[in-house]
């Protein structure tokens, strides 16, 4: 702290003040300063109770910025917090001890060296980054350093811990975003009809202008805030909710609302949008000074924080707002220096006429005609040069300079349409009242009050219930007829733009655009509002065009002359306020799925991979070689040796001795029914009508364009039953398949995917016949149990009386003497158990997937997915073999009839390389390119699927795609492996062990 | 979650009959299901009071059964079930067992807290026990079973599931087969004792991660384990 605390300044006495609580203090520090405000103070409003007006720099000419709206609508109010860049001063509730300064800052928001950039405004025009920064060539690399460096606003604390944001859904029969006096009175009219509905606020308090305003046709809006805000709370059918965001529309009243930690997705049957409206600004040089604010930021500083504004205040305005705000401001003892009226007196209503006579009786006199065209002060606004308005924009010569703290601005309003033109809403430009209004309503939403263009309360209230009815019409709880409400208040002021030849008129203060930069926008040739805003990146700030858009689209009109309803304004998309990534980024679902013997793989220290949602073992390192974190990456040799050792051992010990795989995650389905062998008949490329009972049969699933795309194991259990497996991650698609055609079919059979049903593993090895048999009552000799049977019988388990029903597929994808065990999943862990203790006195080992990949590659088994592609046939693949040329149909043989009798361009081939090339560290890996020769010219002919160095055969063995020239025995074909060079790989027969299949058959 | 998983290192010396989450569930007592799986029969002095506000109770090893087919209805008549007259309602026996109807053609029968899962287990489980076009399914194995409880549980879902699952558009006796967490799952409102419950059913091998997501879920309500003693 560099100072000591500032005097704390009296505030004004209730009722101003709603939001505090005067009994109770905070302290914070702003730029090093203590900061001393009342519990319900923002940030912002306790640094105007201790007069620091200035809480920012401006975007490019590092002006001093401070409030303006007072609602957060505005990118004046950014300011730092520890670990949040960008928190709005004048929504951010004032706490004890919060550290904020300011941002965009070279120094400190009241010294900023980068202020120095504000006379330099004529050497960065419009558009000037697009055009400066690229000649001579190579000379942006230069310049983007220095850009990124003065370029973003806040600073990110990149050792934030993160906190816990999530999502829920909420369904409602009505929401009305906004509680302004239309929302309360469209949800309580809703609401008394029976409709379920969620009143959603953005602020703290309920009752939008009500907290804060005046109006003339209404003496105690606070009271009616109170009374409409007890029946809103009390109601049972209605949910409020403050503090919420509704920061975007999406298709059938989707509306995601921001509250806290948590954004809801609210689904909303009808919704009423009674966004208000943004005040507008008039423009003039010096507009941005701090001191000049709008009148409904004056008013809220007043009534909800009771903070005096200033000691000597002017009015500049266009409407009746201008003098509401005067008279609060003489009330509460400010001394009022200038009301200047844009207007004539002629132009004034009857309303507003009385307004000035109240004025009139209080000393004060007011201005018609004229208006400020330039304000001054560096830190502070001292002084407003008023002049006379001769024509639409332009000024008399003459003029008066008139001392003053505080400028209030008052030129009108603009509907909040962003929300509205998201769900197809569309502004029309009305020249007579010189305001948008909206149009064009899709079905089931509404809009009322202000955004309507409705401004007299009273008549905003009615409107209120006007949309009300319409929900509930739409909603069946009403047949009411739908009132007219009209209002010929008139809030706007023509053209409250003046434009001054020394600039710093500011349009837009998000990106310090002047009325010059958009005019000569349009100069250059960019009519159109859309690439007005991309050139000068007006409406592209915080604020989003909350406040330049209009000015904008108006300039642009006159520029161009165009009305300005052909010139429109800039297309609103969501979000409607800055969304943090938290939102997005906060609690997800990441769904995981584990087999029953998960943790027994864990306990035994296995390295984990995942499969699809599945996480699997890949191997099992001994202890001391259990790597984690980044060690583990397969890219640093130390992790790639242990696993090589791993996979090695494991593989030799399966072809020695038995070894045990958890094989869960493979699907599984279950047909039954009388249709069942015909359903497999047609779905499947082989033939199953015939197949026996007790037997396995392979199976290959061809799609549509006849590409293979999943295969398994069909275990025919009994005439009408089939258990047939598939892929991990393909057992979705099969069995959706499966049940899609046979809606179609009307097969007598039913379906059921059992994948999570069945817990599986795969004893394999010479001696795994041994393991089994002390553990069920099965024959399990070779004759009575031989190769590709299936039984199902019953396991049992050691010390107790339980047996657990299984089935015994005896298939032999590891090429060993081996059984599949399929077990419902509530025994899976105990199965794991039995036989790794059953296995013990033959020295049972697991093995994990990668070693199973190694095993099956010897025997020449292809992974679909691994060795084949979007493209790959039956033929492509060598399985020719097991598409049945017999039947009159299979899912997808008409493609593969047509693909099969195309001439062939590739092939699936074994090859093998000298194990020496692991030495040379040229092993070539999976998607290493095959070439069709070595020269220079070479094209590339298919790719590597699958490769390792096997210790049974002693050398490196793969499959990979070929040229169809290529593919023949005892040729050679050049792999590009990492490197770049060249090795040359043996066409092989597969498979590359056991090729008289003596060992799986034993 | 992970804390939960290292707290609960188990020994192989339980019953063979295990869920596929049974690791991270713990209590100070246990009951056996007919079905011969432990579940937790009280988790702490607290179930009561959070039963009533914002509980979870891990019914996965008990018996259930369901079957598909068109002699289904039928079937279940014969043995004296009655069931609900159309797909996606659920009606509670005399005994408590709660029958669902998920379409024309397949029913769910879950077993009773009462009995533990006694009377479902008498139930067929093998197609050749059952008569033609009635095939039992595998929900036993198949799906995980938990009973989120308390006034608050419209809220907990309205965190994971996108159905408007609140009283008034979801009543007793209503099924949505929809996606929680993104996962798969039959969603059941019922009640028992006056306590408000919904029943999910959901993928098995997917069970320790969605009970992970509804402790998560409870957490805002204070809520957490029970064990079934609560319910009975």
């Amino acid at each position: 702290m560099n100072n000591p605390a500032p005097v704390f300044r009296d505030r004004l006495p209730e009722p101003m003040g709603l939001m505090l609580e005067r009994q109770k203090t905070v302290e914070f520090i702003f730029e090093g300063e203590r900061i001393t405000g009342i519990k319900g103070d923002t940030l912002g409003s306790a640094l105007l109770a201790n007069q620091q007006w200035v809480w920012s720099r401006s975007f490019k000419y590092h002006r001093p910025r401070g409030p303006l709206t007072l609602a957060g609508h505005d990118a004046n109010s950014l300011v730092q917090l520890p670990n949040e860049p960008n928190a709005l001063a004048d929504r951010v509730p004032a706490i004890d001890g919060l550290d904020v300064t300011g941002q965009n800052v070279n120094g400190s928001v009241k010294k900023d060296k980068d202020a120095v950039l504000n006379h330099f405004g004529r050497f960065m025009p419009v558009g000037f980054y697009y055009r400066a920064f690229y000649k001579p060539k190579g000379v942006w690399d230069w310049w983007e350093k220095q850009i990124r460096v003065k370029a973003g606003l806040g600073i990110a604390d990149l050792k934030f811990k993160p906190e816990y944001y999530d999502k829920a859904f909420l369904h409602h029969d009505l929401v009305v975003v906004g509680s302004g006096p239309a929302g309360m009175m469209a949800a309580l009219k809703a609401a008394d009809a029976g409709a379920d509905v969620l009143l959603l606020e953005e602020h703290t308090l309920l009752g939008g202008s009500l907290a804060y305003s005046e109006f003339s046709d209404c003496n105690n809006p606070e009271q009616l805030r109170q009374e409409l805000m007890a029946k809103v709370r009390q109601h049972a059918n209605i949910t409020v909710m403050t503090e919420a965001v509704c920061n975007a529309w999406f298709t059938d009243n989707w509306l995601p609302v921001l509250q806290g930690k948590r954004l809801y997705k609210v689904r909303a049957k009808q919704c009423i949008m009674v966004t208000g409206a943004y005040e507008q600004h008039v423009v003039f040089r010096g507009n941005d000074i701090p001191g000049v604010i709008f009148s409904s930021a004056v008013m809220r500083l007043m009534k909800l924080y009771a903070v005096k504004p200033g000691e000597r205040a002017a009015v500049l305005t266009g409407n009746e707002d201008g003098y509401l705000t005067a008279l609060m401001l003489n009330r509460q003892g400010i001394q009022l220096c200038a009301v200047i009226d844009m207007r004539q007196a002629s132009e004034l209503s009857h309303t507003e006429k009385n307004l000035v006579d109240q004025l009139h009786q209080k000393g004060v006199q007011v201005r018609f005609g004229q208006t400020v065209y330039e304000a001054k002060g560096s830190q502070r606004l001292e002084f407003i040069e008023v002049r006379a308005i001769t024509s639409p924009g332009e000024v008399s010569a003459s003029l008066e300079t008139i001392p003053c703290d505080l400028l209030c601005m008052s030129a009108g309003y603009m509907p909040a349409y962003q929300l509205i033109c998201q769900a197809g809403g569309q502004l029309s430009y009305d020249d007579q009242r010189a305001a948008f209004s909206l149009r064009n309503l899709p079905d089931n939403l509404y809009i009322a009050g202000s955004v309507n263009g409705i401004h007299r309360l009273s008549a905003v209230m009615k409107d209120g219930e006007r949309a009300a009815i319409e929900a509930l019409n739409a909603l069946e709880l009403s047949d009411e007829a739908v009132p007219d409400v009209f209002c010929d208040q008139k809030v706007n002021f023509h053209w409250p733009i003046f434009k001054h030849p020394k600039g710093k008129d500011f349009v837009d203060f998000d990106e310090d655009l002047q009325v010059k930069d958009i005019v000569n926008a349009t100069r250059m040739g960019y009519r159109d509002i859309q690439l007005v805003k991309r050139f000068s990146t007006v409406g592209m700030g915080p604020s989003q065009g909350r406040h330049s858009a209009l000015p904008t689209a108006r300039l642009v009109a006159k520029a161009t002359q165009r009305t300005v309803s052909e010139t429109g304004v800039t297309t609103a998309r969501p979000p409607l306020t800055p969304e943090k990534l938290a939102y997005m980024a906060g609690r997800g679902f990441d769904p995981y799925r584990l087999t029953s013997m998960h943790y027994r793989h864990l306990e035994l220290g296995a390295k984990m991979i995942p499969a699809g949602l599945w996480m699997r073992p890949a191997f099992y390192p001994k202890e001391g070689q259990r790597l984690t974190g980044s060690a583990a990456s397969p890219l640093l040799l130390q992790a790639r040796n242990i696993r090589n050792a791993c996979i090695e051992n494991e593989s030799l010990h399966v072809r020695t001795k038995v070894g045990l795989i958890d094989v869960s995650t493979l699907g599984g389905i279950e047909l039954r029914g009388p249709d069942a062998a015909e359903l497999m008949n047609r779905i499947y490329t082989f033939g199953f009508l015939k197949q026996p009972v007790g037997k396995t049969r392979y199976a290959v699933l061809t799609n549509e364009q006849g590409v293979v795309i999943d295969d398994g194991v069909a275990c025919r259990f009994d005439e009408d039953h089939f258990y047939v497996t598939a892929t991990t991650t393909g057992v979705d698609n099969v069995y959706r398949l499966m049940t899609f055609w046979n809606t179609q079919w009307q097969l007598d059979v039913d379906i059921t995917n059992v994948s999570s049903a069945y817990a599986a593993v795969n004893l394999a090895g010479p001696d795994s016949r041994k393991v089994l048999e002390g553990l069920t009552d099965l024959d399990l000799s070779r004759e009575g149990f031989p190769y590709l049977a299936c039984r199902e019988g019953f396991l049992n388990v050691p010390g107790c009386e339980h047996k657990i029903p299984a089935r015994f597929l005896r298939v032999g994808f590891v090429g060993e003497l081996g059984y599949e065990l399929h077990v419902p999943s509530r025994y899976g862990e105990v199965l794991w158990d039995i036989l790794m203790a059953a296995g013990q006195p033959f020295d049972i080992k697991p093995f994990g997937v990668e070693t199973q990949r190694l095993l099956r590659l010897e025997k020449g088994h292809i992974i679909i997915g691994q060795d084949t592609d979007g493209m790959s046939h039956p033929s492509e693949v060598s399985l020719g073999w097991a598409v049945s040329k017999k039947k009159p149909y299979f899912n997808g043989c008409r493609a593969v009839d047509i693909v099969m009798k195309r001439p062939q361009t590739r092939k699936l081939v074994g090859f093998r390389l000298s194990a020496e090339y692991l030495v040379q560290n040229q092993k070539p890996e999976e998607g290493h390119i095959v070439l069709s020769d070595t020269g220079s010219d070479s094209s590339i002919t298919g790719n590597v699927t699958s490769c390792e160095y096997s210790p049974t055969a002693n050398a490196i063995i793969g499959m990979a795609y070929v040229g169809i020239e290529q593919s023949e025995e005892g040729g050679q074909f050049p792999i590009r492996v990492d490197g770049g060079s060249v090795v040359m790989a043996s066409v092989v027969s597969l498979p590359f062990y056991d090729k008289e299949q003596t060992r799986q058959e034993a | 979650m992970e804390s939960l998983r290292q707290s609960q290192y188990v020994s192989s010396d339980l019953e063979p009959v295990r869920s596929c989450h049974y690791r991270t569930v713990s209590g100070l007592d246990f009951t056996h299901s007919a079905m011969g799986g432990r579940m937790i029969q009280v988790v702490d002095a607290n179930d009561d009071s959070r039963v009533k506000s914002a509980g979870l109770i891990d019914l996965s090893l008990l018996p259930r059964v369901g079957y598909r087919g068109k002699g289904v209805e039928s079937f279940l008549s014969s043995q004296g079930i009655a069931v609900p007259n159309k797909p996606n309602r659920a009606a509670i026996s005399p005994d408590g067992e709660l029958v669902l109807r998920l379409s024309l053609t397949e029913f769910w029968v879950l077993g009773s807290l009462k009995d533990l899962g006694r009377s479902v287990m008498e139930l067929p489980r093998q197609h050749t026990q059952t008569p033609a076009s009635c095939y039992p399914l595998f929900c036993e194995d198949s799906h995980a079973c938990f009973v989120l409880t308390g006034e608050h549980i419209a809220n907990v879902m309205a965190k994971l599931c996108a159905v408007n699952l609140r009283e008034d558009a979801f009543p007793v006796g209503h099924i949505a087969q929809t996606s929680v967490a993104r996962t798969s799952c039959i969603v059941v409102r019922h009640q028992v004792e006056g306590v408000p419950c919904f029943m999910l059913l959901s993928d098995a091998t997917a069970g320790e991660y969605m009970l992970g997501i509804l402790l998560d879920a409870l957490t805002e309500y204070q809520g957490g384990l029970c064990g079934t003693a609560c319910l009975i």
